[in-house]
C-alpha cells in the first residue's frame, strides 16, 4: 500500500497523464477547511465558480457522500466531474481530489449556444460565455467511468468496480445503466457521429489548427470509420461523403461555394486514385486542413461580412423551407435589391444560386443515406418539378440524381462483393 | 445599483436566492436574470470583462430585496 507522500506524488501524475490526454483539469481541496489548494484548470476562478454555485461543491463534502468511494458530480448546464477523498495516515479523509469539468458530449456545449442564442444575449455576452465553455473537454460518460476508476486506484490504491460510483444526481446513474447494456457498437457509432460533427464545426469557424486539435483532444489517434476489413471501396465512398459534408460545412462557414466544390472535387479526385488507407488518411487531414484554412483565410480577409454570413446561416438552417428572398431579406435587415447585390460581390455567386447549390449538396445526402423517391426530394427542397431538380442537380454534380444513386450503389455492392471474397478465400485457407 | 467591488460573488449569488422577485444584471444592451442557473454562469463568465461590468447594474424586481443584497451594492 503506497504511503500518503506517494500517493499525493501519484495525484500530480496523474492530474498531468488527464491534462495530457483530454486536456481535463484536476482539483485538489482540504477536506477540513473546503480550502481549494490549487488546479490545473484554465479559467479557474470561473470554473470554480460554475462548481460552487451549481452546489457540486458542498455536495462533495455533505454527510451523504461515503469518502470511501468516488462521487459523480453535474451541474444543471451538463458539465461532469469526479471528486475522490485522499486519506491520511490516520485513516481519515484529508484532501479531495476533483477532476473535470467535461461534457458528456457535443451536444451539451450546442444546447448552451442554442439557449444562449434564444435569450437575446448581446454577441459579447455570449462569446465570453461560449469561450470559455469552449475550454472544457469532452469525454463521454464511459470513458469518465475509466477515468474516475484511475483516480480511485491513484488516491487509495485500491481497485473501484462500476457499482463502488456514487451519483449526485439519479439520472447519471440511469444513464450509467443504459451504458451497461448498450452494445460497444452503439457507443462507438456515437463516438464517431461526435467526432464528425466536431471536425465539421471547426471547418465552419475555420479553425486552421484542426487537426492539430483533434489528435490533442484524443479522438483522432485512429480514424474510427477507416477499418481494414472493409473493402477499399467502402473506405473511399466514406471519404467521398465526408468530402461533401466538409465542402457543406466550409459553404456554412463563409466559404465561396465554387471554392468549396472544387476543394470538394479535388479531395474526390485524389481519394479515387488512393491505393491505400493510410494514403486516405493523408487525404483525410489535408482536407480537412484546406477546408479550416480556406474559410478562416475568407473570414480574416472580411470578404464576407457578418451580414452575408448570417444570410448563409438562415440558408443552411432553412434549406427545407421556401426560401423566399423577402424572408430572406427580413432575417438580415437588409433590403432584397441591396443584399443580392452585397451577396454577389461577396461571395462571388448569386444569392439564389448559392441556394439551389446548397439544396443539391443536401439533396447527394439524401440520395445516399435515405430510400427518398428524386421525386420527394425535389417535393421537399422546393425546385418546382422533377425536371428541374433533375436539371439543376446534372449541372452541378455531372449526372442525374437517379445516376448519381446508382453510381453510389454499384460502388457499394462491389465493395460487399470484395469483402464476401476475401472473407471466402480467409475460410479457405 | 453597481456592485461593490471585491466583493464575494458566491455569497452574493446566495443572497439572489433569498430574494422574493427577480433580480438582473442589466446593461444597456443585456438583461442577465440572475436567478437562472445558466444565467448565473453568464454573469459569472462576465465579471473579468470590465467593460461590461462597468456599464450595467443590479436591478431587483421587488424594491424590497435591494436590503437582502445593500451589502454587495454601492
Amino acid at each position: 500500500m503506497a504511503s500518503y507522500g506517494e500517493k499525493l506524488k501519484n495525484s500530480n501524475i496523474f492530474s498531468g497523464m488527464i491534462y495530457s490526454a483530454c486536456k481535463m483539469g484536476s482539483w485538489c481541496f482540504s477536506y477540513a477547511s473546503r480550502k481549494m489548494f490549487y488546479t490545473t484548470c484554465p479559467n479557474q476562478q470561473e470554473f470554480f465558480m460554475f462548481f460552487s454555485t451549481s452546489g457540486c461543491l458542498e455536495y462533495m463534502f455533505s454527510p451523504e457522500v461515503d469518502t470511501s468511494k468516488p462521487v459523480f458530480l453535474s451541474d444543471t448546464i451538463g458539465m461532469l466531474w469526479v471528486a475522490d477523498y485522499l486519506y491520511d495516515e490516520d485513516g481519515r479523509p484529508n484532501l479531495v481530489m476533483v477532476i473535470g469539468p467535461v461534457f458528456s458530449s457535443e451536444s451539451s456545449v450546442r444546447g448552451i449556444e442554442d439557449s444562449l442564442r434564444s435569450l437575446n444575449f448581446s454577441h459579447q455576452v455570449r462569446k465570453n460565455m461560449i469561450q470559455i465553455m469552449q475550454k472544457v473537454p469532452i469525454v463521454p460518460v464511459d470513458m469518465m467511468h475509466q477515468y474516475a476508476a484511475m483516480l480511485h486506484y491513484t488516491v487509495t490504491g485500491e481497485i473501484a468496480m462500476a457499482h463502488d460510483f456514487q451519483f449526485q444526481h439519479s439520472i447519471q446513474k440511469d444513464l450509467e445503466s443504459e451504458l451497461t447494456y448498450a452494445s460497444v457498437g452503439r457507443v462507438n457509432m456515437e463516438r464517431q457521429r461526435m467526432t464528425e460533427e466536431t471536425i465539421l464545426q471547426m471547418i465552419r469557424e475555420g479553425n486552421p489548427d484542426c487537426t492539430r486539435l483533434m489528435q490533442e483532444r484524443g479522438k483522432f489517434s485512429r480514424p474510427d470509420d477507416y477499418r481494414l476489413e472493409l473493402s477499399q471501396r467502402e473506405n473511399k465512398n466514406t471519404m467521398v461523403i465526408f468530402a461533401a459534408l466538409c465542402s457543406r460545412a466550409a459553404m456554412e462557414g463563409g466559404l465561396s461555394p465554387k471554392i468549396a466544390k472544387d476543394l470538394e472535387i479535388k479531395y474526390i479526385t485524389k481519394t479515387e486514385q488512393a491505393k491505400t488507407v493510410t494514403e486516405l488518411v493523408n487525404i483525410r487531414e489535408k482536407m480537412m486542413e484546406e477546408f479550416a484554412s480556406r474559410v478562416h483565410q475568407c473570414r480574416n480577409h472580411l470578404e464576407v461580412s457578418r451580414v452575408v454570413q448570417e444570410c448563409c446561416e438562415y440558408i443552411q438552417s432553412n434549406l427545407l423551407k421556401p426560401l423566399e428572398l423577402s424572408d430572406i431579406a427580413k432575417e438580415v435587415g437588409y433590403t432584397e435589391y441591396y443584399l443580392t447585390k452585397k451577396f454577389n460581390k461577396e461571395m462571388g455567386v448569386r444569392l439564389l444560386d448559392y441556394i439551389k447549390d446548397s439544396r443539391v449538396e443536401l439533396a447527394k445526402i439524401w440520395l445516399l443515406t435515405t430510400q427518398k423517391s428524386v421525386q420527394e426530394i425535389s417535393d421537399q427542397m422546393y425546385f418546382g418539378s422533377r425536371n428541374y431538380f433533375t436539371k439543376v442537380f446534372r449541372e452541378k454534380v455531372g449526372v442525374t440524381p437517379a445516376a448519381y444513386r446508382e453510381q453510389m450503389a454499384a460502388g457499394q455492392a462491389m465493395g460487399k462483393t470484395e469483402r464476401n471474397e476475401e472473407n471466402e478465400a480467409e475460410k479457405g485457407c | 445599483m453597481k456592485l461593490k467591488k471585491g466583493v464575494d460573488i458566491m455569497e452574493f449569488i446566495k443572497g439572489i436566492k433569498t430574494c422574493k422577485g427577480d433580480v438582473f444584471f442589466e446593461s444597456p444592451e443585456d438583461k442577465i436574470d440572475l436567478k437562472s442557473a445558466l444565467s448565473q454562469y453568464v454573469f459569472i463568465s462576465i465579471l473579468s470583462n470590465k467593460k461590461l461590468m462597468e456599464s450595467g447594474g443590479i436591478h431587483c424586481e421587488n424594491p424590497e430585496d435591494f436590503r437582502n443584497l445593500e451589502a454587495y451594492l454601492e
